[in-house]
């Protein structure tokens, strides 16, 4: 009985703070999409300069690392039984990713264009023993180019 | 060539728009009919073994027992005049019950829960603190008779079985480390505790019967739960393994009534009286 309530109210706690620190998260990474919508990312290696002239180019990289709640790995964990779409972990590698794209243009702010976009994403915590979190790291990197001005 | 970002405000195709209370719930429901359905199938062939294993065989099996005494020491446990009463009394009961011919080890464990257990390998051992409690001659017989229950219904080995496969489900389906077992272990210990409050009440009647054919009368053996009924709260029947201590009472008492026994008579006390020295 006292596993059944302890499981109930981290399920609660779990799914309450999940639901609002992933919706507050969402509503900062738009509104930094959004700011730097004119620098686009692209996985190409050469730039489509279009006669522009490149003044510099430096590394950019950005990194983040994105823990799932309790109510997400119980839902996980109900979907190991049966298989299919782990939706519950759809939202937390989503926001990595975008995080870690954020951070990547952010880390070159006076950049144009950041070119050969790569992203890569690892676990944190492997095995299974009792103090495992289920947090994952995404990290972008790509080369940012900044073009002279045409005056 | 244009280069143009893309605004995944309007629609996320990475994040499917599920309503993950609704799949939680049609999970958890499969879960648990499948889960539910396996545990009494297999809770049900354990039953079905244990009802075929001989007081022989469950002596075999189980000697290992001797080999690894509790930590109380032997010497001490000898010298307290309760515990030589209690092997006496308990040899006593076992000639007046079902488990005639089988001998008993019984052992004092130090603690403070008011608590016994019937181990397999024909064991019984009692808490300290519950041996401390007992006043009367007919409370131990009462509290030992009821662990005799325990062997008679070969309730120590049910619920070793149950439990081995609680645990084997648990780990085979959901891993060691998955908070899905914590939840589902949790659901079944509930079951289980009410399993084990229906097993009480059953040794309750068994451990009365033995009194009765000992001391021809159920005089004191309520004392003993009449006094533990101070002590629970008012949720102690859903948290306990035992039923709560009036339950138990008005049932001994219902039961004494339908087979027309006494409730009252002289009380053996522990010690003998200085005018029988």
């Amino acid at each position: 009985m006292e596993q059944l309530i302890i499981a109930g109210v981290l399920l609660i706690v779990g799914y309450g703070f999940g639901n609002y620190l992933e919706t507050r998260h969402y509503k900062y990474i738009r509104l930094r999409e959004k700011r730097l919508i004119n620098k686009p990312s692209v996985n190409l290696r050469s730039a489509p300069l279009e006669n522009k002239e490149v003044i510099s180019s430096e590394l950019a990289i950005g990194s983040t690392v994105v823990s799932v709640d309790y109510f997400k790995r119980f839902l996980a964990g109900l979907r190991l039984v049966f298989g299919g779409r782990l939706t519950s972990y759809e939202s937390l590698l989503d926001r990595a990713r975008r995080e870690a794209l954020l951070r990547m243009k952010e880390s070159v702010k006076n950049a144009d264009i950041y070119l050969n976009v790569r992203i890569e994403t690892s676990s944190i915590s492997k095995g299974r023993n009792e103090k495992s979190v289920g947090s994952i790291e995404a990290v972008a990197y790509s080369t940012a180019v900044k073009f002279k001005e045409v005056s | 060539m244009k280069v143009k970002q893309i605004d995944t405000e309007e629609h996320n195709q990475n994040v499917s728009n599920v309503n993950h209370f609704k799949e939680i719930l049609i999970l958890v429901s499969s879960i648990f009919g499948f889960v539910i359905f396996l545990y009494w199938a297999s809770i049900f062939a354990v039953d079905k073994i244990v009802d075929g294993l001989t007081p022989e065989l469950e002596t075999r099996l189980f000697n290992i027992m001797e080999k690894y005494p509790t930590k109380n020491d032997d010497t001490a446990s000898n010298n307290n005049p309760k515990f030589i009463k209690a092997k006496k009394v308990l040899n006593s009961l076992v000639e007046h019950s079902s488990l005639k011919g089988q001998s008993y080890r019984l052992k004092i464990i130090p603690g403070k829960d008011i608590n016994a257990f019937a181990l397999p390998g024909n064991t019984i051992l009692i808490v300290n603190e519950l041996l401390e409690r007992i006043e009367t001659e007919n409370e131990l017989a009462m509290v030992l008779g009821h662990e005799l229950g325990h062997f008679h219904h070969k309730h120590h080995l049910k619920n070793m079985g149950r439990q081995f496969v609680m645990g084997f489900f648990s780990m085979v389906i959901f891993g060691d480390n998955n908070p899905v077992s914590k939840f589902f272990l949790g659901g079944l210990d509930y079951t289980e505790k009410s399993f084990n409050r229906e097993q009480e009440s059953d040794c309750d009647i068994y451990g009365a019967g033995l009194v009765v054919k000992k001391y021809s009368h159920l005089a004191g053996a309520f004392g003993f739960f009449e006094r533990l009924k101070k002590g629970e709260g008012v949720l102690h029947k859903y948290f306990s393994t035992h039923p709560i201590s009036e339950d138990r009472i008005n049932k001994v008492k219902s039961f004494a009534l339908a087979n027309g026994f006494s409730i009252t008579g002289e009380l053996t006390p522990l010690e003998p009286r200085p005018d029988s020295l």
